[in-house]
Order: structure tokens, then sequence, then C-alpha cells
């Protein structure tokens, strides 16, 4: 019990607490449509405290287009709006526009029945008061017809027309200086307004609910009568503005038989509708269009004879006959001749054209057919000459008299007679391109494409295969193209030169001036693909060699003059002139001389100098032989290289730069007794920079142990020079002997250096054996010795 | 019976020759016989060099250095002598062990009776590090006039060393501007050893650790005995005096010497063809002749004029006899026969030596005409025949005589050695022998030499310059102490050129800088093109004859080594 206590106590602190208060008025909103109904608080207007917020629920119409209205003399003190869902305030809120258009005491929300309540939000109050309100559910058409009727009413009798005028037509008006142009101007403007009431009225008319048709709601039976007048007077101003305006349309035609030729069918037609103007109307405009026909005649007499060209006559002589039966008139004597020739002179100048556009059109369909044709297309095309042979007219004017020797009569049987000719030249052509066609194609599907165009050349006067086939150019240049780079992909270089100076020489063209630029470009392309493809291909087949034969230390000299260092086919074509083959077979000459003078030496030699180094107890002499064979055709200029040639070629200097720096050297043999003893060599340049006028050196070498081991026993070397100046003993110079004690360095001293110039010391000595010796040079000022 | 008298005459006369060849014929085995002049003894100093060739060859048989230079086939060998070496380490410190055992000569007492020599041991006295101080003091106060001093001091700065340690290891700070290779540092501590109780400047040394120590050391010429400590092949080193070197190849012929250093006239000698008993070496030339010119007795431009007129080549033709039945053939180490336009020089530096060979120094070979009118009316040149080459001096005073070949403008007479002295000559005919054609070449030997053959005295005055420094003293050139007569003592108008030549020859001398010795050489002989100091005849080829008692393959003498360097590796020829 407690706690039910409780839950009230909180549940009404919370409602307390809410910011919008309920207004729930006594007796409850009924939403029938009657007048307007007061808002209560059980007999009492609800007081509203300023600044406080309220809400007042109601509910929807019976049925949709419903309007609820709200009316209060103190609106101006309230914020409000209608919306169909509310919660305190809080969340999204739509609200509902006030149609009234004047606010002033009146709200009008439309409302419908799809929701449960709409609430009427009053969000603001300005001042305490007391709220006197009255609602009413209304239906839209009603209100709107009610509010309107008035002004409806208004607009539709200051816009009806006098029809007496209308009347009065023929009988005792006619139109001669009447003002069309104030008359029409002043109905239009009326009609206008009468068709926009007429809309609102049916908009209105669209919101009716469906059990209103004939009933006797007086709103209801207003409407129906305002719209029925309205209609009336809508279908009356019609009328006669169509009788101004045929009347304007005749009297601006005078003077101009052309404009009145073009007027022939309004006429004709306006008097056609017999049931739709009064007599006096009808026979007014008889008497005043049929008035008008004497002047037809009379016209062509004199501009016929004039018409200088084969284009239609303009005027609608049949049109013209038919009027003077409309209105009764009697045609004058030759009018039924002129009438016939114009009829038939008009009807060959269309069917002319008519030919001449499908001739025209059949003509382009051919010149911008898409695609090359198949077998069968110019049989249809035939087909469609032949239907255009048969639409073109016949010539001669004969039957008509003096017309016959018009000129446009004769003009016109001339562009038939050309016409047919076109036609009948068309076929032939036709004819011959059917049979070359298959014929065409087959080559098309052989590629020959070459042969295409010398056929299509060969009948070169069936000047539509032109456009055509102007497409068999690029194919022609691509499938030459790709013939010769399939050439030059499968190495078929002869081929592929033999193809590119067909190309070269190839005019065989449709469009010579498109496609001739476009083949020197290919050619020359191609010409650069060969010479690339010969350049790349000689080049893999040289390097390949190189790679298989780079480590190669028999027969290295032989390498050298091998074919693979050859262009793999020689260049005898060019677009561009002997001297452009000239260069670029001694570009390609150069480059396999590159690979033969430098790659080849050069790879070959870094790789065997490293193997060499690596070992060189292992077949050491013949790496170095082979190494100074390979130098030998070397051309660069690269020092590394050349460095490495030089340290395995005993006859070469190997430069001495530093003093004080031990420099390791190879000594080789110079002799090739496998077997037996050889003579080695070394040869040294000192270089030594110095500042002295005359350096000088000690020269130590570092022997091999089995080169210097017997030095006490027999001299090791069997001589040493100095710029080719032998060294002995016995003279001014100190050559120590190696020994074990000195780990077998022999010096030489003071060996003096040209300044600045080469200073070769050759150390020749004999070994029994046939291997490489390392040797250590070190060169550096001397001392002074005692001995 | 003719017949039977003529084969008994025949067989005495063989069985004579055999008892001859058996009983008589001189036993020169296990003896190494050099001849020498008997009035010029050679004063054995290791460290100073000596007018008497043979004296500086000496050395190598008396001394050992801490390592001595030796030969072989290959060429220059160094073996360990009072020291071996360890090591060098990265800072340039040489280690060297001197060897404990290395007894002095005077350990041993040498009795000679009958001509058999017995030696025994007397007391123990072994090298040690006193005596290598001593050494370096010594050579050291020498200064230039020592090769030595050059040797040393352009490896091991203030010549010291320290040690020895426990291990008798000693240690020198080798100079760090190169890189020291054992051959190096062997070479610059092959100078000779001497006990550290030496006299200072004693007139000969005697007292050795070398392969052979003196027979008689307190006489002014001894010979030598195997050292009973070194491993010499061979017992005697004897030297045989003779009054001059004309009967030389005789006496080698007649089987008194087996050993001729040197052959007269350098020549190769017609008398000891005979390959069965002789075989000769040659090497690069040690002598050479020159006519220098007294300059206080001739002007500048009666000098120039003389030294035009001493024409050579002309001189040596005539000394070769070249073109004659007579010539005296030459043969160099090179292998070249007759090369004689190779030994004419044209500047104080001879022509094999280093600085022409090597065209540091470019003498003028074309001097033009000499203008009589400027000479005397005789050039009065002298020599002395007494004190070595008196056989190749005699033949070129008598040359020069020959008024065929130079007018009648030169008189050469042979004179006293005290005439020399007197100075007394325009000009006078010496040879200087014992040059070296390296670096070492000693422009003492003729420009500082004292005009007396009989002994050897350099005339070198130096001072210091307070700085540690030594510098030359004018009074160095004094005019009795020079045979040029050059003298910084009292004014002259060529006194400018004198004090430079002073200079030059003591900085060329004094330095151990071979860039600087190539400066000075080149200054010295544009100053003596200049001043016409001499004229440079030639140099004599250096040939030496051994008997083939001697294994030739034993003997190497190479270049300017000494011959002697390898006398210990000498051995007789073993019969096949």
């Amino acid at each position: 019990m407690k706690l039910k206590a409780l839950l009230l106590i909180v549940t009404l602190f919370f409602m307390g607490c809410a910011s919008y208060k309920q207004l729930k008025p006594e007796p409850e909103i009924t939403i029938l449509e009657r007048e307007y109904i007061e808002l209560k608080d059980d007999g009492d207007n609800f007081e509203l405290d300023k600044d406080k917020k309220y809400f007042i629920t109601f509910p929807p119409s019976v049925a949709d287009n419903y309007y609820l209205l709200l009316q209060s003399p103190y609106l101006e003190f309230l914020n409000t709006y209608l919306t169909n869902a509310f919660d305190d305030g809080k969340g999204t809120i739509i609200k509902i526009k006030d149609e009234s258009g004047d606010p002033g005491n009146l709200i009008v929300y439309p409302i419908d029945k799809s929701v449960q309540n709409f609430y009427w939000i009053i969000e603001y109050v300005r001042q305490d008061m007391e709220l006197e309100l009255n609602y009413r559910y209304i239906e839209k058409w009603r209100f709107k017809f009610e509010n309107k009727y008035a002004e409806f009413q208004r607009i539709f009798a200051d816009n009806k027309v006098d029809s007496s005028v209308y009347k009065s037509i023929g009988v005792s008006l006619n139109f001669e200086g009447f003002n069309f142009y104030k008359e029409i101007s002043a109905i239009e403007i009326k009609s206008e307004k009468l068709n926009n009431l007429k809309k609102e009225l049916l908009e209105i008319e669209s919101i009716f609910p469906a059990n209103i048709v004939n009933t006797n709601d007086q709103s209801y039976r207003d409407y129906v009568d305002l719209k029925n007048k309205v209609d009336n007077e809508l279908r009356f101003h019609n009328d006669y503005l169509t009788v101004l305006k045929v009347f304007k349309l005749e009297s601006d035609s005078r003077l101009d038989i052309s404009k009145f030729s073009r007027a022939l069918p309004d006429f004709l037609d306006f008097l056609d509708q017999k049931d739709r103007f009064p007599q006096n109307i009808l026979d007014e405009a008889k008497e005043v269009l049929g008035g008008r026909l004497p002047e037809v005649m009379p016209f062509f007499e004199k501009e016929l004879p004039k018409k200088n060209n084969a284009d239609r006559i303009d005027f609608d002589m049949v049109r013209a006959e038919a009027l003077y039966d409309a209105t009764g008139k009697i045609m004058p004597p030759g009018f039924t001749t002129l009438a016939g020739f114009v009829n038939a002179y008009n009807q060959r100048a269309d069917a002319l054209k008519s030919a001449k556009t499908k001739l025209d059109e059949l003509q382009n369909a051919v010149k911008n057919y898409p695609q090359m044709p198949a077998n069968n297309y110019f049989d249809k095309k035939l087909a469609e000459l032949s239907e255009i042979k048969h639409t073109l007219p016949v010539t001669g004017f004969s039957s008509f008299g003096k017309y016959k020797q018009y000129k446009c009569a004769k003009l016109l049987d001339k562009e038939i007679n050309n016409i047919k000719y076109k036609v009948n030249s068309l076929n032939s052509a036709y004819r011959r391109a059917d049979r070359l066609v298959p014929q065409l194609n087959t080559y098309k599907q052989q590629k020959q494409y070459r042969n295409m165009l010398k056929l299509i050349r060969q009948n070169g006067d069936l000047s539509f295969l032109k456009p055509i086939y102007k497409g068999v150019d690029q194919l022609s240049l691509d499938e030459q193209t790709r013939r010769i780079k399939t050439a030059v992909n499968s190495g078929a270089w002869q081929e592929a030169e033999a193809k590119l100076q067909s190309l070269h020489y190839d005019d065989d063209f449709l469009n010579p001036s498109i496609i001739m630029p476009q083949k020197r470009q290919t050619v020359s392309s191609l010409e650069n693909t060969l010479y690339t493809g010969v350049d790349e291909v000689s080049r893999q087949r040289a390097k390949k060699f190189i790679s298989e034969n780079i480590n190669n230390i028999d027969y290295v000299e032989e390498l050298y003059t091998n074919p693979a260092f050859l262009p793999v086919h020689e260049l005898t074509f060019t677009s561009s002139g002997q001297s452009e083959l000239q260069r670029r077979t001694k570009t390609l000459n150069d480059h396999m001389l590159y690979l033969n003078e430098q790659e080849f030496p050069t790879s070959a030699i870094k790789s065997l100098y490293d193997e060499f180094t690596k070992n060189t107890g292992d077949n050491g002499v013949a790496k170095a032989r082979a190494i100074v064979t390979h130098g030998s055709h070397y051309t660069g200029d690269d020092r590394k290289i050349k460095t490495r040639v030089a340290e395995c070629d005993p006859w070469a200097s190997k430069w001495i730069t530093k003093a004080k720096n031990y420099r390791k050297i190879f000594a080789l043999p110079s002799t090739s007794n496998k077997a037996g003893v050889n003579e080695y060599v070394f040869r040294l340049n000192i270089r030594i920079p110095s500042d002295a006028k005359f350096p000088v050196f000690d020269i130590n070498i570092k022997l091999p142990k089995q080169v210097a081991k017997e030095a006490s026993t027999s001299q090791w070397y069997k001589k040493i020079t100095m710029n080719k100046k032998i060294l002995k003993n016995e003279g001014r110079f100190t050559i120590t002997s190696p020994t074990s004690a000195n780990n077998y360095e022999c010096q030489i001293s003071p060996v003096r250096m040209v300044k600045d110039k080469d200073n070769i010391l050759e150390v020749h000595f004999k070994n029994h054996s046939f291997k490489v010796f390392e040797v250590s040079v070190m060169a550096q000022k001397p001392i002074i010795k005692k001995h | 019976m003719k017949k039977r008298i003529i084969i008994g005459a025949v067989s005495v006369l063989v069985l004579a020759a055999a008892a001859y060849f058996l009983f008589f014929r001189k036993d020169l085995s296990d003896k190494i016989i050099i001849p020498f002049i008997a009035h010029q003894k050679p004063r054995v100093d290791p460290h100073i060099p000596s007018s008497i060739p043979i004296a500086d060859k000496l050395d190598e048989v008396l001394f050992d250095g801490l390592f001595n230079i030796s030969a072989n086939p290959s060429g220059i060998t160094y073996e360990d002598g009072l020291g071996e070496f360890i090591e060098i380490d990265h800072n340039n410190v040489v280690t060297v062990r001197l060897k404990p055992k290395k007894k002095w000569h005077d350990c041993y007492n040498v009795k000679t009776e009958d001509e058999e020599i017995s030696i025994s041991e007397v007391k123990e006295n072994y090298f040690t590090a006193k005596d290598l101080n001593f050494t370096l003091r010594r050579i050291q106060r020498l200064g230039s006039l020592s090769p030595d001093y050059i040797l040393v001091s352009q490896a091991i700065e203030h010549f010291d060393f320290s040690g020895p340690d426990a291990n008798n290891e000693i240690r020198f700070k080798f100079s760090d501007d190169r890189i020291w290779t054992e051959a190096d540092i062997k070479e610059v501590l092959s100078f000779k050893m001497l006990p550290y109780n030496s006299e200072l400047n004693a007139p000969n040394y005697y007292i050795g650790t070398g392969p052979y120590l003196a027979v008689t050391p307190q006489a002014e010429v001894t010979n030598y005995y195997k050292n009973p400590a070194g491993n010499a092949n061979l017992n005697n080193v004897i030297l045989q005096p003779y009054i001059d070197n004309s009967t030389y190849t005789t006496e080698i012929k007649n089987n008194n010497i087996n050993t001729l250093l040197s052959t007269p006239f350098g020549s190769v000698s017609t008398i000891l063809s005979d390959n069965e008993d002789f075989f000769y070496k040659s090497n690069i030339s040690t002598t050479f002749f020159a006519v220098v010119f007294n300059v206080q007795r001739l002007s500048l431009e009666q000098r120039l004029d003389l030294r035009k007129l001493i024409d050579n080549k002309k001189i040596m033709d005539r000394f070769y006899k070249i073109g004659t039945e007579q010539q005296r053939h030459i043969a160099d180490y090179k292998g070249n026969k007759d090369n004689y336009s190779d030994y004419l020089n044209y500047s104080i530096f001879p022509s094999s030596s280093y600085y022409v060979d090597e065209k540091i120094v470019m003498p003028l070979t074309d001097l033009g005409h000499p203008s009589f009118s400027s000479l005397p009316d005789t050039v009065k040149i002298q020599t002395c025949l007494n004190y070595g080459f008196r056989e190749e001096l005699s033949e070129l005073v008598e040359i020069m005589n020959d008024p065929s070949l130079f007018h009648g403008k030169i008189k050469v007479a042979a004179v006293k050695n005290n005439e020399i002295k007197k100075g007394n000559y325009d000009a006078l005919l010496i040879a200087v022998s014992g040059y070296k054609s390296n670096f070492l070449f000693n422009l003492y030997d003729i420009f500082l030499r004292e005009p007396d053959f009989a002994q050897y005295k350099i005339h070198l005055i130096t001072d210091s310059d307070g700085k540690g420094n030594r510098m030359v003293n004018n009074s160095s050139f004094q005019s009795d102490k020079n045979f040029f007569r050059l003298d910084l003592g009292s004014p002259s108008p060529e006194q400018e050129n004198n004090i430079k030549l002073l200079e030059y020859i003591y900085g060329f001398m004094a330095t151990r800088e071979v860039g600087d010795r190539q400066a000075y050489a080149q200054f010295i002989d544009e100053l003596d093109q200049e001043m016409a100091l001499g004229g440079w005849l030639f140099s004599l080829p250096s040939t030496a004859y051994f008997r083939t008692q001697f294994d030739s393959s034993s003997i190497d003498l190479y270049g300017v080594a000494s011959q002697l360097s390898t006398i210990e590796k000498w051995r007789e020829r073993k019969e096949d």
C-alpha cells in the first residue's frame, strides 16, 4: 500500500514537472463538420499563464481533405503550431503549415484521418489570459468554394464577351476596316481569365467527396451552376476567335498569293464546319474567300513563264480548286488545264525530290557503310536502287498545252532524265561491285590486303568503293608491318628486310595522302626495329658466346675471329639512302666491335683475373696468358682492365708509384717449357713522384723461396736491366742476395730514376717450373752505403 | 847406340823435372799470398779510408761488424758477425743480440817457428756492448772522415743504443723516414768493431774478431793466420813485399804469390793467359790518374789552357799502346773488351762513378784548343813513383814528356816524396786509389790529403757551430796541406771560389742526404769547370788474378765491396 502511495507521489511529481501542460476541453472536441464550436473548460475559457506552455489534443477528421479551423481574437498573444506527433516537446517536431493566408483571427490547418491525434501546441503565452477559442472541422472543398464563391462570380461576370458582334457578321457587319488585333486580344485575355477560373473550379472538384455528386448540398449546386456558365462562355470565345482569325488571315493574304495559298487549308477547314458556325458567318466567309479566287489564274499566267528552275510550284492548286467548290464560285476557262499542269508538275517534282533523297541516302549509306560489305551487300543495294528507279516520274507535259513549253517544265524533265541516268549508272557500278566484293572478301579473309587494294585501284572508277574500303590501307600497312615484325621476331632477317623494302616501295593505297606519312613512319620504325633486332640478336649471340667463353683459356686468339662477333645479318637496305645504310652498318659493326674489343676482353679479363688471383697455382700461367691475349684485343681505356692485363703480361711494366709500399706483382714465364726450365721475366716502371732532380731509389724485391733458394750457390737471376742498361754486382750497384735470413729479399741500390719519365727495371730469371710466382716490390729512397 | 843415349838423356831430364817438381817447387797451399809495395806499409784502420788499396781490404780480414758484408753468386749478402738480427718493430726499434762468445784476437798467442805457426789461447776477452759503444763513439768523433759516420748517422741519429738486456740484446732506434729492410739494417750495422781499450787514433789496429788474426800484431806490417774461433777455409794470409808493382805479374806467374788484386795498367796480362794456371775477375775501377794543378803557380787562365792541352785520350791511347802489337788489352766486369774510352774521365768524379754514370754531373768532354801563349814555356809537372803504381806512373811520365804529344810544353819529372811537399810544381801527376763509385766517393782523398805520399793524412779542420753541428774551417785549405796548394790563409783573387770549394767539399762529404750529395757534386763539378783544378785523365781497369790453386767459384768480388770481404770462404780447388 505504502509502495503504491509512493509510486503515485513520484508519478504526480513527474507530471508536475512536464514542460507542456495539456488543456483538456470539456465538453470534448467533436469532429463532426459543423459550424464553429467554442472550446471550453467545463463552460469556462481556459486560463493561460504568461510564459507557460500548453497543448490541446484534436482528434483526426473523419475523412481526408479536411481543415481544422481555429478562431480566436487573441491569437496575436500566442505562439502556436499544429503537429501530428508530440512528446512534451522532445524529438523532431513537424509543424503543419497554416493555410489561412491571413493569420489574424483564424488558423487553417489541413488535417486528415491518418493519425491518432493532432496536437495544437501553445509554445508561448505573452500575457496571462483566458483562451477564447472556437474550432471547426470542415471539408477542404467546401471551405475553399464557400470562401471564394463571390470572387468566382465576379470573375465570370467581368470576362463575358458581348456576342452581338458575332451575331451581326454577314448581317450588319463586314470586316472591312475591322480591328482584328484589338478584338482578338481582348477575347484572348478574357478567355485566359476564364480558363484560370475553370482551373480553380476543377481543382475544387478534384477534392469533392464521392458522395457529394447529385446531392442538394447548396455549395455543390452553386458550384455546378457556375461551372456550366464558365464552360459555355469559353466555347463562345473559341468560336468567335476562330471566325475572327479566318477573316484576319484572308485580310492579311491580300496581295500575297503564296500566303493565300498557305491559308487555303484553314479556309477549307473553316468552311467545312457548317455545324459550328451560324449561316450568316459561313455565307460571309464564302463571299469573302470566293472573292479572292479570281486572282489565282492571272497570277500563274504571269509568273509561271518566268520560273527558271525545276523546283516545286509553291501553290496548293488542289485546294484552290476545292475552295472554288466550297465557295460555289465558277472556275474561269483554262483554270482546269493550269491546275492540271501545276498538279502534275508538283507531283513529278515531289517524286523527283523523293527519288533524289532516296538515291542520296542510298549513296550515303554505301559511302558510310561502317564495315567492309558482305558478299550480298550490293545485291541488296541494287534492289533498293531498283525501287528508286520505279518511283522516278515520267517526263513530258505534252497534254498540258502551252505549259509544256515552259522552261520549268523542261528543266524538270531534264532533272528527271539526269537522275534516271544516274540511277542506271549506279546500277551498273553496283553490279560490278557486287561481283568484286566476293573476291575482295576472299582476299580479306586471306589477309591479302595489298591485293585487295590493287583490285580496288584497278576498279578506281567505282569511287564508292574507296570510302568503303578506306580501312584497307591501314590493314595492308598493319599486315605488312605484322609480317615484317614476325620475320624480325623469328630472326628471318633477310625476309624481314625484303618485306620492309617491299613496303617501302608499296604505293598500292586508296588514300596515299593519308597513309603515306604513316607508312613512311612505319617503315622508319620497322627499320629501327630490324636494325635493333639485328643489333640485339647479334649482341645477344656475341654475349652468349662471350659468356660461354669468358673463362676459356685455350685458343683465346681464335675466339676473337669467331663469327659470333659478326652481325647476324648484313643490312642492305634503308629507306634513307646509302649514307644512312653505311651509317647504320657502321654503328652495328661498331657495336660488334665494341663487344669484340671491349666487352669480351673486359669480361674475360675480369673473370679470368679473379680466377687467376684466387689461386695462381691453378693453371695460372695459362690464365695469365689468356688475359694478356684478351688484353691485346682490348681497345678500351679502362685503366683497371689495362692494369690487370699488365699484371699478367711479363713484358708489361708494373707501375711503382708510391715509395715505401710493397706492391705484389706476378713473375711469369716468357717461355713455354711445361716440364723443364723456363725463363721468367717481370718489369717494373718506377714512377714515384719526387721533388729530387735526380730521384734515386732502392728497389727491394721479395722473391718466392722457390726462385731464390739456390741464390747462395748460383746467381738467381739471369739479367737485371734498368732502362735496358744491365745492372751488375761488379759495378757501382749493390745487389743484395736473397737468402733465407732476409726472407729472400733482394735489394738493388742505388737505382736512379729519370725524373717524370719511364724507368723500366727488368728482371729475368730461370726456374725449373712453369708457374706463376708472386713477387713483392718496394721502392724507397736509398741510404748511402759503404759497400 | 845413339838412340839409347837419347832415351837415357830424356829419361834423366824427366826425372830431374819430376824431382824439381817434388822437392823444389814453391808450395803455396793453404796460403793466400798478396803482394804489396814494401815501403807502402798498409795502415789498417777499419774506420778511415787508406790510400793504400790493400789496407782497406785488410779490414775485412781482421775485423767483424755486428754484421759482415759477404757475397754469393747472386750478390751481396749480410752474415752475422758479432750480432744476430732479432727483429725490427713497428717503431723502427731494431733488436740485435750480441753474440756472447766472440773473442778478441788478443785472447790468442801466436808463435812462429820454422814457418810453423802455433796458436794458444792466453786469456778470455769477449766482445761486449762496451766495445760497441767505444766503436760508435770513435766513428762519431771521426765524423765525415769516416764513411761509417755517414752510414750510421743516416739511421741512428745519436749513435747510441739501449741494453744489453739479460738476453744480451741491444736496441737501436732507427730513423722513421723509411722502411728498414733487413739488408739496410745490416748494412748500417756493418761497421767494423774495435775493442773498447783501443786508442782512438792509433797508427794501426790489429785487434779484431775477424776470420784472420795478425801473426805479429805489434809489427808495422803483419801476416795473418786463421782465427781459431773463425771458419776460414785457408790458414794463412800473407802479405808479400815488393819494391814496386812492376813484377807482380811475373811473381804470380812464378808462383811466388797466388793473389794479385790489381794488375799493372789494370790490363789483362798476356803472360797470365793460361787458364789452367790462372783465372781473373774484373770489377769496377777504384783508381784514377789525374794531373792536379798548383793554383799558387798557375793562373786561372793558365789552368784552363793547361786542361785543354792535356788530352787524356791521347795519353790513354799511348798508355795502352792502342793499335800496336804491344797493346794492353782490358776487360771489364760487364764482359766488354778493350773499351778504353769508358775509362776516360772529364771530371773530378770519374766516369765510372754514380755521379757521372747517372748524369748527375755532366762534364764537358770537348774542351776546345788551348792557347799556348798563356801557358808558361814549360809546364812543370811532378810525380812520385815510389808509392804505388810505379809502372803506370812511369809510363805516364814518358808519354807526357813526349814532345810530339804536347808540343814540348809539358815536362814531367819523377821526384822524391819530399819534393812534393815543397810545391815546386805547376801540376802534379797522381794516382787516386781506392775510390768508390757509389755515393761515398771520397773528395777528401783528392782535395784535403796532405802532399805526402809516404803517409795518408787528411787535413780537415772543423768547428762546432754551437748547436752540435760541425762546420768546416777555412784553415783546412793550407797550401802545404793539399796537392793543389789551395790556401785560404792569405788573400787570393780566387778566394771566394776557394771558400765555396771547401764548403762544397765538406758539404758533399758530411751530408747523409743523397739529394744533397747530388747537388754538391754538381756544384763541385761546375766549380771545377770554372776553376780548372786539374786534368782528370782516366781510371784504371780493375782486374784481379788468382792462381787456379783456388776454386774460382769460392771467390766473389763484387762491386765496391772489398775484394777480401769473402776471404774466409776462399777455398782451394779440389783436384778432379
